[in-house]
């Protein structure tokens, strides 16, 4: 399809002002936002098809979704993606989104890609936003001011569901943006049918509608830019450049823009960040949320566990018994089905609901702009380590999945924090991890299960910020880099994206249990049934899992876990982490489960599953980003040896607290 | 009176003057409006003591104080508010 693509059309403007948003419009996809700077990552490429005008026939149109930037001179690497688009890919036309509640802001981005000659038009977005504020924006001065077309937008609205939901929460929408992305849509394929022509003989005949003086031909001469935009910012020093910039952007907004009386989302956010960021509450509050996240997924979380459970062990497992029996499928198979896929993959979707529920609370921080306000509270003991606060984000992106976080250190402004970042965020524990702990502290913990939970995460997070500060003394030495970030207004999330985003995340790891762990499951059933010479037997300790797993297991003796079973768990746990549930789930039966952990040993285990390697998915991805096999292998060696200490020494003062009698 | 941002408190606002530092923090500060003449309200401090978050052209910023403290401001600026950056 993208190649067949007759027109592109790039989305550009500062982060978080809804591109997004928009693109997801535009091509009918569904592409992650979120009310933070910085979702954006890659350069993300749709399309749409218009009728090609006077005939029927189709064309399609490429739209590439960009990585916010505030400027051409790029700092960090999402940025330089975006840059290096826009400059070196020609598109055919630039959407600038700005941001209509920030105007000064955003049209400095506007400001400069005007210079670089590519047709554009401007999407003004969030008038929902600005309108209720009161405040009016004359579009046609403005746009005749600015030589750039303009058109009104709100890109959230119109979808039919979301539309009805955010009336009854009383939320106005924009009336001059009605009908706005179609208008939008209509005025790119006009730019675009017609600049195609300029290239031919009469370039003058056809003045762009709506435009005051038609789009000269010049413009279109793509590569004509100004060429001290592009090089780094080190080398340049633009001062008076950028507050002539700035001062004529005053200019334009004071001659187009009254602003309204009210202030909603200013006033607002301040009301919310009185509570969120206050000097005393801001960080027990913080705790207390991880904590009831915690609580919930368990007792909330628990009860659908349990009915899930019961399905797969009972309902489903008898069936399939009776049903074999009756047809005469043979032993093996029946052993396959029940004690090898029903468990293995009925272990995973079992935590299924724990999942759910996290990824309700990751989004809602997320689609608030809680998130910021979290890198904001605590950018103070990222200073102390060397690290930018803007590192938190990726961390904790890192509880829902280290892949899309380890990519989030893209937007790091700093080459070694990008670095240390990388390797610090598979020790947040990620939604894979969830079913294991569910699975130990539901059986040794389930009295303390939001404390076990959350001393699991907090020590994730202490080990991270622990090895951030090694890493930034040693091998990633070098100065810390400015801490600059935007903390947006609080807006309440668009309920069809935000349901649209958990159910995208838990249908993932569904989805997982119906792939990788199926086939992990079989994989584990057969390796622990069969002998080297592949023929069935009796004690799976004679198995090849079970010779390979017992010369291992000594190892793993001085933790606690030193039986083969659970050291096995381990590896296939790199496939995947929620491999280890169904390794453990085919392996032991319940009895045998319950005599060879104790609690100590349950917490050192998991202590280790938190810690050691990423899994295979969380590794190619670090090995991507790092663009080094020696570092990745190095953080995966690191993180397993800090695992191995860190479960050690919980092993061994757990062992010290029993004896004494303390509890 | 001449200070840098650091110092100022929160709930306050003052006038950048100009802005010191390195190239890198010089120009990302100024492509995200930090320029000469504007006025900049100081919100509040983070509860650990930093970063510092300040409200520029009608959105909020948050900045460290060891970058503010490249900041030069006069603070005089609480009443002369500057039409475009400063909205009532
Ligand atoms: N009220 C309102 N909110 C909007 C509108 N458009 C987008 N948003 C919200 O603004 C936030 C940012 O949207 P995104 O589409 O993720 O922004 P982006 O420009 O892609 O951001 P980056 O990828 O971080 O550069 C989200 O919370 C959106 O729901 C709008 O028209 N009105
Ligand atoms: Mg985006």
């Amino acid at each position: 399809m993208a190649d067949l693509a007759k027109y592109t059309i790039a989305l550009a403007g500062n982060p978080n002002s809804g591109k997004t948003t928009l693109f997801n419009r535009l091509t009918k996809s569904n592409q992650k936002v979120g009310n933070w700077p910085g979702v954006t990552i890659e350069k993300k490429v749709g399309n749409y098809t218009k009728t090609k005008p006077g005939t029927e026939d189709k064309e399609i149109v490429n739209v590439v979704d960009l990585p916010g930037i505030y400027s051409l001179t790029p700092y960090s690497e999402e940025e330089i993606i975006a840059r290096n688009y826009i400059v070196d890919e020609n598109p055919d036309l630039v959407i600038n989104i700005i941001d209509a509640s920030n105007l000064e802001r955003n049209l400095y981005l506007t400001f400069q890609l005007k210079k670089l000659g590519c047709p554009m038009i401007i999407a003004l977005n969030m008038m929902d936003e600005v309108e209720q504020n009161g405040t009016k924006i004359d579009f046609d001065k403005m746009s005749e001011m600015l030589g750039v077309p303009i058109i009104p937008i709100s890109a959230i609205e119109g979808k039919s569901f979301s539309a009805k939901v955010a009336k009854l929460m009383g939320y106005k929408s924009s009336k001059i943006a009605e009908g706005g992305i179609e208008r939008l849509i209509g005025k790119a394929n006009d730019i675009l049918d017609h600049s195609f022509k300029y290239f031919g003989d009469n370039p003058e005949a056809i003045p762009a509608s709506g435009q005051k003086e038609p789009i000269s031909s010049e413009s279109f001469e793509k590569k004509k830019f100004d060429p001290s935009l592009l090089k780094h910012a080190d080398n340049i020093d633009y001062d008076e450049h950028s507050a002539e910039i700035y001062s004529e952007i005053e200019k334009i907004v004071s001659a187009t823009v009254r602003e309204g009386e009210k202030q909603v989302q200013h006033d607002r956010t301040k009301k919310i960040d009185g509570i969120l960021t206050n000097k005393w509450l801001g960080i027990p509050i913080f705790l207390v949320v991880m904590f009831v996240v915690f609580q919930l997924s368990f007792t909330v979380g628990g009860i659908f566990t349990d009915l899930i459970d019961v399905f797969f062990n009972e309902t489903l497992a008898g069936f399939v018994e009776e049903w074999f029996t009756a047809a005469g499928t043979s032993d093996w198979m029946t052993d396959l089905v029940i004690n090898g896929i029903i468990a293995g993959v009925g272990g995973v979707l079992t935590f299924v609901p724990q999942i759910f529920i996290l990824f309700v609370f990751l989004t809602l921080m997320e689609d608030t702009g809680y998130m910021s306000r979290v890198a904001f509270l605590l950018d103070r003991i990222f200073t102390k380590i060397g690290l930018s606060g803007k590192s938190f984000i990726p961390l904790i992106l890192g509880f829902g999945c280290s892949v899309p976080a380890v990519m989030a250190a893209r937007t790091l402004d700093n080459e070694m924090d990008r670095k240390t970042t990388i390797f610090i965020t598979p020790f947040m524990s990620c939604g894979a991890r969830l079913p294991i702990y569910a699975m130990f502290v539901g059986v040794f913990f389930s009295a303390y299960y939001g404390l076990t939970m959350l001393f699991l995460y907090v020590l994730g997070i202490l080990v991270a910020i622990g090895s951030a500060w090694l890493l930034k003394k040693t091998i990633f030495k070098g100065p810390s880099s400015p801490f600059i970030m935007e903390l947006p207004p609080y807006r309440f999330p668009d309920l069809y994206t935000y349901a649209k985003h958990i159910w995208e995340k838990t249908r993932g790891f569904v989805i997982r249990a119906g792939t990788i762990i199926f086939l992990a499951s079989v994989l584990i059933w057969f390796l622990q049934g069969y002998d080297f010479s592949f023929s069935a037997v009796e004690d799976s300790a004679e198995s090849i899992l079970g010779i390979v797993g017992t010369a291992i297991a000594p190892i793993f003796e001085p933790l606690g876990f030193g039986d083969w079973r659970a050291a096995m768990s381990l590896f296939t746990g790199f496939i995947a982490k929620e491999a280890v549930v169904s390794t453990i789930e085919i392996l032991y039966t319940p009895e045998d489960f319950e005599m060879l952990f104790t609690p100590v040993v349950a917490l050192a285990f998991m202590v280790f599953t938190l810690l050691y390697l990423p899994c295979l998915a969380a590794f190619a991805t670090i090995k991507r980003e790092l663009n080094s096999w020696k570092l990745s292998i190095l953080a995966a060696a690191y993180q397993t040896a800090i695992a191995y200490i860190a479960a050690f020494i919980v092993y061994r003062i757990g062992l010290l607290v029993v004896e004494s009698g303390i509890l | 009176m001449a200070s840098t941002l650091n110092q100022i408190k929160p709930g306050c606002s003052c006038k950048v003057v100009n802005i010191g530092g390195n190239n890198i923090l010089k120009n990302r500060l100024l492509c995200m409006g930090v320029t000469p003449g504007t006025v900049v309200e100081v919100v509040k401090v983070a509860p650990l003591g930093d970063p510092m978050e300040l409200k520029i052209r009608n959105y909020n910023l948050s900045i460290r104080k060891k970058e503010a403290s490249s900041i030069f401001v006069e603070d005089n600026a609480a009443n002369t508010k500057n039409s475009g950056s400063e909205v009532i």
